[in-house]
């Protein structure tokens, strides 16, 4: 019955969008996610149970052309989202006489990170890397401690105007200063819209008692408003939980400390070179002693994973014939060439290795307070500044260190 | 995750539940034995990619599935408490306060992670030990807790705390060294277990009464069909209903089919 309906739905929607221009963009349902879940658990949702988690979101987050977000009695949902901003984000493209844009979104990041922000939009499966899949809220290049953190407003707005160097994602320096931060906004709205879908994802299959059970007992179709909420009520906290964090990012941020005095000297680098190759950092495992990431290593990032077990390759076609991406391979950076997709100042390149980069196989760093014993193997924060040092030079120097010349007289360390 | 959200922001309070120990409260164990159905099971050895002057000296083997050949036993399946939306956790049997703040050890051993699987409370302190010569890092791909990925230098040890219970095992690698894998699983109360090498284990100290658990392998996901004593038994969704009486109380020698494990 409920297929039925969807039909019956979707043909007066599109019938409608036909007849007074109403886009017809939707959100697509993370199904890659929901299969991953249900091969983990070896549960099946019903068609109903699906459905559901798609009208919770559609209730609580609106749609492309109409984003909101639901009001929490525990997290300022305002504080985190602004509704304004997001609907200049939003809808179809277009702008006013005074110059005032909409359709930001759509118009400049949808084409490669897709209109759900799963990173699969037209051009996506052509990027390399990927078009980033904000729908997990897990972003690699943050100031921010930890790396279930989300970045703050300002991480994002600087990748923005940055783009990332590298990569298929240009620079937005020129847009208006609004538009920008309207994007902003929406690449948070669909991390949590995103993260909560996944929520709701887990919440089913972990709790349902069987097939006929539901995560409300509502008619979406049918039943007010305030019912529906009501009834949502004690799915809240999901929201809550999944928020709050964004909230507190700013909180979060760790501050670079000065670089020390000498920090790029050669004496540095020389000591840079020697805790790159060494135990505790173990930069060379991967990226090699001369940092040319040629080391035979087969890895693959978070978001991929989550589909693909490296162990048991053939399993993917299942996940490809849902929308999933080709499995790539990670590529361990080459620092020769100086291309930081975070930034190649020498305060982005401290934290890249302080923070780690989350969803990747890039650890962080193991820190100790200025104070520790010696026997404490970890790293201080002026080791980390010295690790910078050798970065920064193997991509000014590379070949010279790659032939070993340069390696060998003026950074003996001595 | 959302179980202990809800039970926080609403104070929900289980129904039917003894989250309070009542005066004169009785407690039994659980036990199970898990065994293969198959034909002897040999694991196969793992491809070996990277510092292999070290790891080649090692077998290391695929631990999926971990039969033992003297008596078909497997290793490393999880059982827990199931708890329902709003349902908390009962309050635990005294004995389980000596091990509430101890150190879990997960080591770094000949290139692979020992145990392999391990249990977890959300008071204790997870070691991330590293008894190779080699360097190695460890990330856990939580759930609930924000995710981590440490180095950790040859010989070298790192604490961490895992403070928010999870809703299944969560994935432990190697970023260096991409064969090797392992699981822990983090709960908030102590009532679970992860099998040993003879298939076997034990739940201390569950207070009388009827209890679900969930039964979980990595390959396997939930495991929902057995057999016990002959009987083919579902357990849909891998939840495991019983009546938890004085004593000992025994699951059965729970046999696990091939089909099972298949890819």
């Amino acid at each position: 019955m409920r297929k039925a309906t969807e039909f019956g739905v979707g043909l007066t929607l599109l019938l409608v969008a036909g007849g007074c221009g109403m886009s017809r963009y939707e959100f697509e349902p993370n199904r890659v996610y929901l299969r991953a879940q249900e091969n983990i658990t070896r549960v099946e949702l019903s068609p109903v149970q699906r459905q559901d988690i798609q009208d919770i979101l559609a209730f609580w987050f609106g749609t492309p052309d109409e984003p909101r977000f639901p009001a929490l009695a525990d997290v300022p949902m305002d504080e985190i989202l602004d509704l304004e901003l997001l609907q200049a984000a939003a809808g179809p493209v277009g702008s006013e006489e005074d110059g005032t844009n909409f359709g930001v979104y759509r118009r400049n990041c949808a084409v490669c990170h897709g209109i759900t922000g799963d990173g699969i939009g037209p051009a996506g499966a052509f990027l390399n890397p990927y078009a980033r899949d904000f729908r997990r809220g897990l972003f690699k290049y943050t100031s921010t401690l930890g790396p279930m953190t989300p970045p703050t407003d300002q991480d994002l707005r600087l990748l923005l105007e940055r783009g990332m160097p590298g990569t298929s994602m240009p620079s937005y320096q020129l847009l208006a200063d609004r538009d920008l931060d309207a994007l902003v906004q929406y690449v948070k709205y669909l991390a949590i819209r995103g993260s909560v879908e996944r929520a709701l994802i887990v919440e089913s299959v972990d709790h349902l008692r069987d097939a006929d059970d539901r995560l409300v007992d509502v008619d979406f179709d049918r039943d007010s408003p305030e019912r529906i909420a009501a009834a949502l009520a004690e799915l809240t906290p999901l929201i809550s939980f999944l928020a709050r964090p964004w909230l507190d990012a700013p909180s979060r941020v760790v501050e670079v400390p000065p670089r020390p005095e000498g920090w790029d000297s050669s004496e540095a680098v020389a000591r840079g070179r020697e805790l790159f190759a060494g135990q505790v950092a173990n930069c060379a495992t991967c990226h090699g002693d001369d940092g040319r990431g040629d080391v035979d290593t087969v890895d693959y990032d978070d978001w991929t994973k989550e589909y693909f077990d490296p162990q048991n390759p053939r399993r993917v076609h299942e996940y490809l014939a849902l929308g999933a991406l080709k499995p790539r391979e990670m590529v361990t950076r080459n620092l020769q060439w100086g291309i930081f997709r975070g930034g190649s100042e020498p305060e982005d390149v401290y934290q890249r290795i302080f923070h780690g980069i989350p969803g990747t196989p890039m650890p962080a760093a193991p820190i100790k307070d200025a104070d520790a014993p010696a026997t404490d193997l970890r790293l201080t924060t002026d080791d980390l500044w010295d690790l910078v040092a050798y970065v920064l030079f193997l991509s000014s120097s590379g070949d010279l260190v790659a032939n070993g010349s340069v390696a060998s007289s003026n950074v003996s360390g001595q | 995750m959302s179980r202990f959200l809800l039970a926080l922001v609403f104070g929900v309070c289980a129904v039917g539940m003894g989250s309070i120990p009542a005066v004169g409260q009785q407690y039994g164990d659980l036990t199970a034995t898990f065994v293969y159905g198959g034909d002897p099971f040999v694991a196969s050895p793992l491809k070996i990619t990277s510092d292999k002057e070290f790891c080649d000296r090692f077998e290391v083997l695929d631990e999926t599935l971990v039969v033992n050949p003297q008596n078909q036993g497997i290793a490393n399946v999880f059982v827990w408490l199931f708890l329902g939306r709003g349902e908390q956790a009962p309050e635990p049997h005294p004995s389980y306060a000596e091990t509430a703040e101890d150190k879990i050890l997960l080591d770094n051993l000949e290139c692979r992670f020992d145990p392999h699987a391990l249990v977890l409370r959300t008071t204790q302190t997870l070691i991330l030990g590293n008894s190779d010569a080699i360097g190695h890092n460890c990330k856990i791909d939580t759930f609930a807790n924000p995710p981590i990925n440490y180095t950790i230098p040859a010989g070298g040890q790192l604490e961490h705390q895992l403070k928010m219970p999870e809703r299944l095992p969560a994935r432990v690698s190697c970023s260096i060294h991409p064969w090797m894998s392992g699981w822990v699983l983090v709960k908030d109360n102590p009532y679970m277990a992860v099998s040993d090498a003879d298939g076997k284990l034990e739940i201390k100290n569950v207070p009388v009464g009827t209890w679900t658990f969930q039964v979980w392998q990595q390959r396997a996901g939930y495991v929902n069909q057995v057999t016990i004593d002959g009987q083919p038994v579902e357990w849909v969704r891998g939840r495991l209903e019983i009546e938890i009486n004085p004593g000992t109380n025994d699951v059965g020698t729970v046999v696990l089919a091939p089909e099972l494990f298949a890819d």
